[in-house]
């Protein structure tokens, strides 16, 4: 065996997780810098922070719109998910336990959405909904957020059932359960991280999508990702890095649960 | 992967049960749950594929002043699009920005991807989750946070006047530049993602073999590890050029106007000029361009792919 000239083994593995450290603070940094500034004790956003206060959190409830907003939102969210879940769960038990020939297509066509610039979805169902006479209220917001969800719903649900073997299925068909107590008793609870991660991505994606609602909104109720975003685009004050910052503490519970529920790489399919 | 099979703890003999079947006369086999496909079908095909198919069709539409249109089938649209040279300037630039963050997403990606996928247990899962949890912050809100770091008086602005490296603040929104290191956050879990999945498959006595058999590291790197991990580089890359050059938000926010964008421009035709059927012929070229890149890149790699595979069998 030749062991010549050879470098120290562990040096590349030394810049390779020097390289991640790096990456790892590129990643985190617009994150983190919200959270500093929300706390900030400065009018306008400013570094580094000359104090900080917990003001611009209590100054969140008294801004104008954003309670509304943020309750739309949350309604908009919980209702999307709940039917995403549906539609992605059934039709994830078609795609995983049947074999028809063309699964493979029809698991990209459920994907279709995720890929697919968001804004040109969203003009087409505009125009959709406006050819039918169909005016924009709550319920084409609804239908546009169910579009984009499914294909997390899918992508999470199909992970796990393909995770379980349909032997246990068999088995409490062969012990006299019909088809339905069969998904209920035995399927359903041992999809149920797939479900759990599935869904929070749904909510996430709903309770933070900017780019349909922006066709598909009524005229009178504001999402709360367009009252950020008109904000920002307007004025930059501390204010709404606390907006955002709730939205992201929000988030980070929702990292945990996930990791906890399912473990994040596997929610995402890696 | 791990995975918990509560089923084995059940059935001890997998085997024995399409005899067991058989003597119950339980019917496993058929297509149960196909008709379970039905809803979620229906909506895709009802709010997604139709309202395209409508689009395309608009897009061949005659615009009337006064936001109306006519069913006059004319290709106008479309002539306009190639013919006025802003169109075709934005349309270049936006799928050169797409690139940009797409080449560079791929090189700061894969090694991240690859301590994902061959690091200490413990590094891979912090990383793991570092990549994905931006993935739960809305675009809105990240790109907020670019804009608050990137600004004149930003933090990086000012850690480099700090260090020294530049006398006077960068301009770094409402260009390329900024727009470009904010898509490059965004869409970064989209190309570490597939790619460690790739690497995490490639099985580790490949590579010992290629040592035994007298390769270096770097060998090893580039005949074993990169060939293997071209179907996680196709698909990455895909992912983050199509999903880049789709993007709204974050040139919008970090652009303002001064960066002009493709979408953008297709929602002022929609929303300012009231223009429909050109809007409609916008997004058209828009995807056709995309995917017909997409399509040649992956003929591309693929191709490519055949070559490397060839030079090392012989």
């Amino acid at each position: 065996m030749r062991r010549g000239l050879r470098i120290a083994p562990w040096a590349p593995w030394g810049l390779l997780y020097g390289f991640c450290g790096l990456m790892l603070f590129f990643l985190a940094a617009p994150i983190v810098i919200i959270l500093l500034v929300s706390f900030s004790d400065a009018e306008f956003v400013y570094f580094p922070p000359p104090g900080f206060t917990l003001r611009w959190y209590a100054h969140l409830v008294r801004m104008e719109g954003f309670v509304p907003s943020f309750l739309l939102s949350l309604r908009l969210a919980l209702l999307v998910s709940g039917l995403a879940l549906m539609l992605g769960t059934a039709a994830s038990l078609a795609l995983v336990r049947s074999t028809f020939p063309g699964r493979q297509w029809l698991n990209t066509f459920f994907m279709s959405p995720l890929i697919f610039p968001p804004i040109i979805t969203g003009i087409a169902l505009l125009q959709f909904f406006s050819t039918l006479g169909i005016r924009a209220t709550f319920f084409t917001l609804m239908v546009g957020h169910t579009l984009i969800t499914i294909p997390y719903v899918v992508r999470n649900v199909t992970a796990s059932l393909q995770g379980l073997r349909s032997n246990v299925e068999e088995a409490a068909r062969l012990l006299g359960a019909n088809p339905w107590q069969t998904f209920w008793y035995i399927t359903l609870p041992l999809i149920k991280p797939g479900l759990l991660a599935g869904g929070i991505f749904a909510f996430i994606t709903s309770f933070d999508n900017y780019t349909i609602s922006m066709w598909l909104k009524s005229a009178e109720e504001t999402p709360l990702p367009l009252r950020i975003f008109f904000y920002i685009e307007r004025i930059m004050d501390p204010s709404v890095a606390a907006v955002s910052g709730a939205m992201i503490v929000f988030s980070i519970v929702l990292v945990i649960v996930t990791e906890k529920a399912m473990g994040l790489s596997r929610a995402m399919n890696v | 992967m791990q995975r918990s099979y509560a089923a084995k703890t059940i059935l001890s003999s997998e085997a024995e049960l399409p005899q067991l079947a058989r003597r119950s006369r339980v019917r496993l086999s058929g297509q149960p749950y196909v008709w379970l496909l039905i809803p979620a079908v229906l909506v895709l095909l009802i709010f997604f594929v139709v309202p395209l198919l409508t689009m395309i069709r608009y897009s061949f539409y005659t615009h009337v002043s006064g936001g109306m249109m006519q069913p006059d089938l004319t290709l106008e649209n479309f002539q306009k699009f190639f013919q006025q040279e802003l169109y075709r300037r934005v349309l270049i630039k936006t799928l050169l920005n797409a690139l940009t963050t797409t080449l560079l997403a791929l090189l700061l990606g894969y090694p991240v991807a690859y301590v994902i996928a061959r690091g200490h247990p413990l590094v891979s899962r912090v990383l793991l989750i570092a990549v994905i949890s931006p993935l739960l912050v809305g675009i809105v809100i990240r790109s907020y946070g670019w804009m608050v770091l990137l600004n004149r008086q930003g933090l990086v602005n000012q850690a480099l006047q700090a260090l020294g490296i530049i006398a006077s603040p960068l301009r770094l929104t409402g260009n390329d530049v900024g727009v470009i290191i904010s898509l490059l956050h965004v869409f970064y879990p989209f190309m570490v993602l597939p790619l460690a999945s790739v690497l995490q498959k490639i099985e580790r006595p490949l590579e010992e073999a290629a040592m035994v058999l007298g390769a270096n590291r770097f060998q090893v790197f580039y005949r074993v590890i990169l060939p293997l991990s071209i179907p996680g580089i196709a698909a990455g890359s895909m992912l983050v050029f199509l999903l880049a050059a789709g993007s709204f938000v974050t040139p919008r926010l970090i652009g303002k106007n001064l960066t002009q964008w493709l979408l953008s421009l297709v929602e002022e035709q929609v929303l300012t000029v009231f223009n429909w059927p050109f809007g409609a012929a916008m997004a058209v070229i828009f995807i056709a361009v995309v995917l017909l890149l997409v399509v040649v890149y992956s003929r591309l790699l693929e191709s490519k792919f055949a070559f490397l595979l060839k030079g090392k069998t012989s």
